[in-house]
């Protein structure tokens, strides 16, 4: 009869097949048992690997950081580039949009639509209409001295945040007097603050378009709300995820901001 | 090449006491042995006491089989002044069939022939023996790699959760 087995392959075989494995099979075989994990773990396999993978880790290997132990962090961070966005779990038809337009101290709009009722411009972008002929809003004096608000509040006031409050400086594009446009700047999701540059960041736009009534008058017709990103309007589902951070509060804490106003002159 | 030098014989010796007679050229396929034929040209009995009979013999069948393949390469080529590429591709071709049946064994053995391969410096043989060994790790879970290798898990379930916890990425769903 044959001598009786060891349990396990000898460490010297798995020190040779040790070098030609992946990382990621190391990382399993490392579960196996102890005497694997002596040998797939160990420092002597890993530094080369960190250190190929990671050429700039010499530092913090010499400081006594265990190449195992570093190789994975810095993996599992570049895997997170991979990541799905968090998933989406805000809906339009659970929104309502009120837009304001104030001449002076004077209300001129008021209307609260609800998010469904917002005619999306095209199916892709968040970008919607709202007619107002029906309301009759007539204006009276320039229209520079116009000012607009537009918040965004959940059904159930679960949530409300200011997309624009009280905006004025509306510019004509093009000497085009019928059509006025006003931008504000919006606030960046807590966790990326400090990638915002100038023209870099999130806007709110709200377009005013003003026609003629039948007696002559200045009349505004039609409201235009979008999302920008560096003058281009954001994907439908990216504008809800936006929301979604501010109206439904950061995931990973669980809890739910009743108001989420983060807007300027509207902390509460 | 002079022919003569090829028909060298000499003994191997098993850790069991088994005597193998090779010819010279099939035993400097083993760089230990070759080595130890270069500093000392008159050995003709050498002892290996770490390798059983079973293997070594095995270690000789895969040396003669590769030493056999490179003289009929080397003839060929001889013959023709040139070799022809689809000739030798299906020689190769050969060669990696026969290394592929040849690796059909348990993994004992395969363990065995790993150490052996090593003691001796087959090169060839290391490369294939240890690709057979990764490749039976490969893309398989810490309790098949257990089955595999007849390995019985002495981690706690708490030391087997903290090394998975240091490397998550690893036991991710495959992408």
């Amino acid at each position: 009869m044959k001598p009786e087995r060891p349990k396990t392959p000898p460490w010297e075989v798995l020190l040779l097949i040790s070098h030609f494995l992946q990382p990621k099979t190391l990382a399993k075989a490392s579960c196996v048992c102890k005497s694997w994990r002596e040998v797939f773990s160990s420092d002597h396999l890993w530094r080369p690997i960190c250190l190929a993978s990671y050429p700039c880790s010499s530092h913090l290997l010499v400081s006594g950081l265990s190449p195992y132990h570093l190789f994975s962090l810095f993996f599992s961070a570049s895997k997170r580039r991979y990541n799905h966005p968090s998933p989406l779990d805000l809906y339009l038809n659970q929104l309502f949009f009120t837009v304001e337009i104030f001449h002076g101290e004077e209300t001129l709009v008021s209307v609260l639509k609800p998010g469904e009722g917002a005619v999306p411009k095209d199916d892709c972008t968040f970008r919607f209409e709202i007619d107002l002929t029906a309301d009759n809003v007539t204006l009276v004096g320039g229209i520079g001295e116009l000012t607009v608000g537009w918040m965004v509040v959940m059904k159930g006031v679960d949530g409300a945040f200011a997309m624009m409050e009280r905006e004025g400086k509306g510019r004509t594009v093009g000497g085009d007097q019928t059509k006025l446009w006003f931008n504000e700047k919006l606030p960046v999701p807590g966790c990326c603050k400090g990638l915002m540059h100038d023209g870099t960041g999130i806007e709110a736009e709200m377009v005013v378009e003003i026609g003629e009534g039948d007696n002559g008058k200045k009349m505004v017709e039609r409201v235009g709300l979008g999302l920008m990103s560096g003058c281009r309007y954001v994907a439908l589902e990216d504008g809800l995820r936006y929301l979604q951070y501010f109206l439904l509060g950061n995931e990973k804490t669980g809890t739910r901001n009743s108001v989420a106003s983060i807007a300027t002159g509207w902390d509460l | 090449m002079a022919r003569s030098s090829t028909e060298n014989m000499i003994t191997l010796m098993s850790s069991d006491g088994e005597e193998f007679m090779v010819t010279e050229k099939v035993a400097r396929e083993c760089t230990t042995i070759r080595n130890m034929l270069e500093d000392d040209c008159v050995i003709t009995n050498i002892p290996l006491p770490n390798v059983t009979s079973d293997i070594l013999s095995m270690v000789i069948e895969y040396c003669m089989e590769h030493v056999a393949a490179a003289e009929k390469a080397a003839a060929e080529t001889a013959e023709k002044g040139s070799s022809s590429a689809p000739a030798a591709a299906k020689a190769n071709k050969d060669l990696e069939e026969w290394d592929k049946a040849f690796m059909n064994v348990d993994v004992y053995t395969l363990c065995d022939l790993i150490l052996a391969a090593n003691y001796l410096n087959v090169s060839g043989l290391l490369d294939l023996t240890i690709q057979t060994a990764a490749n039976l790790i490969k893309g398989k879970s810490p309790e098949q790699i257990r089955k595999t290798f007849h390995i019985q898990n002495d981690l706690s379930l708490e030391e087997e959760e903290k090394i998975r916890s240091q490397t998550p990425w690893a036991f991710e769903k495959s992408e």
